[in-house]
């Protein structure tokens, strides 16, 4: 036999072999263009076949955009993707359980057909970079092999059910929601009512509600376990999510039975896929379906679906088995208790090591930077976890692995052997241990080095932890590349995302400083932007605000994030306005590039003479004051003045659209609907204003603003309405470098 | 033999400076000024934070370079993706004309960090489970190969095959030269 198809054929389940094929013919179809661009792409998608940066071609190497010739021609796999371009491939990992089976199978993989590493994401997926399109039947295969799917990882699908990593183990649960979990991801893969999404739909599940392990607030459907007269079930929240704008899911059920858990998704998804936007990918998460329809009606028509569905055997079987489920340490408990301890191993389970609720078994958690670990070491892991642990491994949203049911006598002998292995960084959970989305490295959508910057606040911050105050220790950064917080920025501590700024013309990385988000109470609230920095002034900015707090806090019982929600933001936003300044090209030129990439922004276009420019644009000065409204927004807000609030971060938009309009005409009117009118005209509908990727979504914020102003304000729709402020103002940063790129190609 | 995903991996000199993020901007100019012959170079990855990972690689349509640090043993690897006519020892000869090529280019970086290779030894990897799964059977077969492909390269030159891949790994393994045989002026 030479091929994996005719090998594995007897251990791949039918259901999976048969997906497997379909895609493989799908494959074959689109090479012989019998398939449209966009139809594929949505195929391959929801097989969790990906796009990755350049993929359209073209590349700026720092000099010039250049065309990446790749031997396929003009051959592609979607719309601008083309067909021999590397792109990313997501692995569903269900709660994130992975046994060392099948991470040998995954460290395999990795080099064979990646790049020899794997890369944990923030929903306890697992990805790969860097792979051919062709290859990704023969991968699909080999995962299937040890029971591992990339169906509905990516698209618009239910994608993976994640759960709090130390289910069953916790000290804290109400009871272990691993099995619930398992059994909804496999209810709903492929499940025909969620087949017609409009977008992406995403469940957790979470034992607590107190700890953030599940984030259940920031997801389309979780559940929180409860109990109710001996009774499991949940409670039910629905219309979460990041995403550009956040928003704070909403109580659903105080409790459910657990027999009604998989007939409400059911339920809720038919509801979705026949009332959920389908052409305005900005408003098709179910979140603004919630919102449209108002929770009440949402669930009026959930409930009325529940009760005309066709019953399922699924719905309950999984019960029946759940006194069978349970984990069975391979190991007896047993406590530490004088045996010899390594060097370093003190600092490492002061953090890297949980106590279970099983006595004489912990958690050790293994932190890995940025998310990744080589092929090697997920190799050597898997043969650790099967010495210690067996079964038991688990990715989480912090994109680290913990192992469980440790046997806690056996701490230092396996602290010595992932330390062998470059596995046993101290400090997990705490302000070394950042969470970054994969950004600029390999994301279409990267704006910033999310990564570069990760690592170099890793690097600035590691050797110092043991220094810094507790409070500060325990500090949680993540970092996203871009608005749309696949680095969950909003629910950190201190919180980071890309964007860029043009000074003097030219583009500079930059990173929006995020405060006030809180990661606990299963992510209670998100943070709020203060100001923009550029990028290489975030270390400075993170040594500044953490100073301030441990100066100012009222107490060492204030907590940072208490402290940055009680502090007024102007006074906040004046801790970091010395760092807000870029400083000429000539004078520090590192500003101009981003963390681990030394290409110059736009260096073709901006020529050394020019460099040393002081004329800066009447447009550049009004993106600048815009900014500055919708700062004074988050002022009026904090102060609960809602509609001042509001009315702010309306005329922020203005403000930017003003700026936009008068680097095209010289006489601007004052009037906001003769400016709404004019940006709708020459920068909305010519589609100038458009984001590559989220396309009239920004514009459409101002216009909707502009035809409809919101009636019965309240704090969250308020704080929605200063993002969505905020994110018209990136765009119009944008749109204006892309003027002044055509600008200077017409003059060249 | 059908393999045609393998790589070569030239060491470093021990206790040489490790070459590591400084050479981003390195493999950057190479991709500005296409530096490596009858590949498309893409882009620049940093995984130097990886201990015991890639380090730095190149990405290319026809196949990745990384200063690899696997095992701890620190080289540039070349990993070949894209296939090759001609017989194995045609492909085998390509694929090490490309690491020694990419090798030189090394040493002679414009940023003037001193990079220095073992000039006497080089690792081979199959990268394809399905044509060269890790066994003795195997083992035995590339070693054969290997034999008469390096008889034929360096007709009076003294070699060992020695230090195969642990089971699990991919197969792999080091020739060592015994005599001066120079690999990096060939």
């Amino acid at each position: 036999m030479t091929n994996w198809k005719d090998i594995l054929k007897d251990e791949i389940t039918a259901e999976l072999s048969e997906q497997i094929d379909i895609f493989e013919t799908q494959i074959e179809l689109k090479k012989l263009e019998k398939i449209d661009n966009k139809i594929f792409a949505e195929t391959r998608l929801r097989k969790g076949v990906y796009g990755q940066r350049y993929d359209n071609g073209q590349r700026h190497d720092g000099e010039q955009s250049r065309e990446l010739k790749y031997p396929s021609g003009d051959k592609l796999k979607g719309p601008e993707t083309v067909w021999d371009a590397p792109g990313m491939l997501r692995i569903k990992i269900p709660f994130g359980g992975v046994n060392p089976k099948q991470l040998r199978m995954l460290a395999d993989l990795s080099e064979e057909y990646a790049d020899a590493v794997v890369h944990i994401t923030t929903r306890q997926d697992i990805q790969y970079h860097f792979v051919h399109i062709e290859d990704t039947p023969t991968i699909m295969r080999r995962l299937a092999s040890v029971g591992i799917t990339t169906h509905e990882a990516c698209g618009n699908a239910v994608r993976n059910v994640t759960a709090c990593p130390l289910a069953g183990v916790c000290q804290d649960e109400t009871f272990d929601v691993s099995p619930y979990a398992k059994a909804m991801a496999e209810f709903m893969l492929n499940h025909p009512d969620c087949q017609d999404f409009g977008r992406k739909f995403k469940i957790a599940f979470s034992g607590c509600s107190e700890h953030a392990c599940g984030i259940v607030n920031m997801h389309d459907l979780g559940g929180i376990a409860k109990t109710r007269d001996g009774k499991n079930g949940f409670e039910i929240y629905v219309g979460g999510g990041l995403g550009a704008v956040p928003h704070q899911a909403k109580i659903m059920y105080e409790f459910l039975d657990e027999e009604e858990i998989l007939p409400l998704m059911q339920a809720i998804g038919r509801v979705f896929t026949r009332l959920g936007e389908k052409k305005n990918r900005a408003k098709a998460r179910v979140k603004f379906l919630v919102a449209r329809l108002g929770l009440e009606e949402f669930t009026r028509l959930v409930e009325e679906e529940r009760q005309i569905l066709p019953h399922d055997e699924r719905w309950t079987s999984y019960i029946d088995e759940l006194p069978a489920w349970g984990e069975n340490p391979i190991k007896k408990s047993s406590s530490l208790n004088g045996e010899v301890k390594p060097e370093g191993f003190d600092q490492w389970q002061e953090k890297n090591v949980i106590s279970q609720r099983q006595e004489g078994y912990k958690v050790v958690v293994i932190m890995l930077p940025l998310g990744d670990i080589s092929s090697h070491q997920t190799r050597k892991l898997a043969d650790i976890a099967e010495k210690y642990v067996g079964n038991y491994i688990r990715t989480t949203v912090e994109q680290n692995f913990v192992l469980r049911w440790v046997s806690e006598s056996d701490l230092p002998a396996l602290y010595e052997e992932l330390n062998a292995i470059g596995l046993a960084d101290p400090g997990a959970g705490t302000i070394v241990d950042i969470t970054a989305c994969p950004g600029t490295d390999t994301c279409k959508l990267g704006i910033a080095s999310s990564r570069g910057l990760a690592d170099e606040l890793r690097q600035m911050l590691a050797p110092k932890q043991w220094e810094l105050d507790e409070a500060v220790r325990n500090l949680r950064i993540k970092i996203s590349g871009c608005f749309n917080s696949c680095g969950q920025h909003h629910i950190a501590d201190m919180g980071f995302y890309g964007n860029s700024r043009t000074f003097k013309g030219y583009k500079v990385p930059h990173f929006q400083v995020v405060l006030g988000g809180q990661w606990t109470n299963n992510a209670g609230s998100f943070g709020l932007a203060i100001g923009a920095v550029p990028s290489k002034n975030i270390p400075q900015v993170v040594l500044k605000l953490t100073d301030y707090y441990v100066e100012n806090r009222s107490s060492k019982d204030e907590s940072f994030q208490e402290f940055f929600t009680r502090k007024k933001k102007s006074v906040l936003k004046e801790q970091i306005q010395e760092f807000m300044e870029v400083p000429p090209y000539l004078e520090d030129s590192s500003f101009y590039t981003d963390w681990g990439d030394p290409r110059v922004f736009t260096l073709g276009d901006m020529g050394v003479g020019e460099c040393a420019g002081e004329v800066v644009s009447l447009t550049e000065v009004e993106l600048q004051s815009a900014e500055r409204i919708c700062f004074e927004a988050q002022v009026e807000l904090e102060d609960g003045r809602l509609d001042e609030a509001e009315d702010k971060a309306y005329n922020a938009m203005i403000r930017g659209a003003s700026a936009l309009l008068r680097k095209e005409f010289q006489d601007i009117s004052s009037d906001p609907d003769e400016i709404v009118a004019k940006f709708k005209q020459h920068f909305y509908e010519t589609k100038l204003f458009w984001d590559r990727f989220a396309h009239g979504k920004f514009g459409k914020y101002l216009l909707n603003r502009n035809e409809n102003p919101p009636t019965n304000l309240n704090n969250d729709l308020v704080h929605r309405k200063i993002e969505e402020s905020q994110l018209f103002i990136e765009a119009a940063h944008a749109c204006y470098a892309k003027m002044m790129d055509i600008e200077k190609k017409e003059q060249s | 033999m059908e393999l045609q995903k393998f790589g070569i991996k030239l060491f470093f000199k021990p206790n040489g400076s490790y070459p590591s993020k400084e050479f981003i901007p390195v493999f950057h100019n190479w991709i500005q000024t296409n530096s490596v012959p009858e590949h498309m170079l893409i882009d620049v990855i940093d995984y130097s934070h990886i201990i015991d990972g890639p380090g730095i690689m190149l990405i290319a349509h026809e196949g990745h370079f990384s200063l690899d640090k696997e095992n701890s043993m620190p080289g540039l690897l070349y990993l070949r993706k894209a296939k090759i006519d001609g017989d194995f020892q045609k492909r085998f000869k390509s694929v090490f004309e490309i690491s020694l090529q990419a090798a030189k280019l090394l040493i002679n970086n414009e940023i003037g960090s001193e990079v220095d290779f073992q000039s006497n030894s080089f690792r081979f990897i199959a990268n394809d489970r399905l044509l060269a799964e890790n066994n003795e059977d195997n083992q035995e077969l590339f070693s054969n190969t290997f034999n008469k492909i390096l008889t034929n390269m360096y007709p009076n030159g003294k070699w060992v095959i020695e230090d195969y891949s642990q089971s699990g790994e991919r197969l792999a393994f080091t020739i060592k030269f015994q005599d001066d045989t120079n690999i990096l002026i060939n």
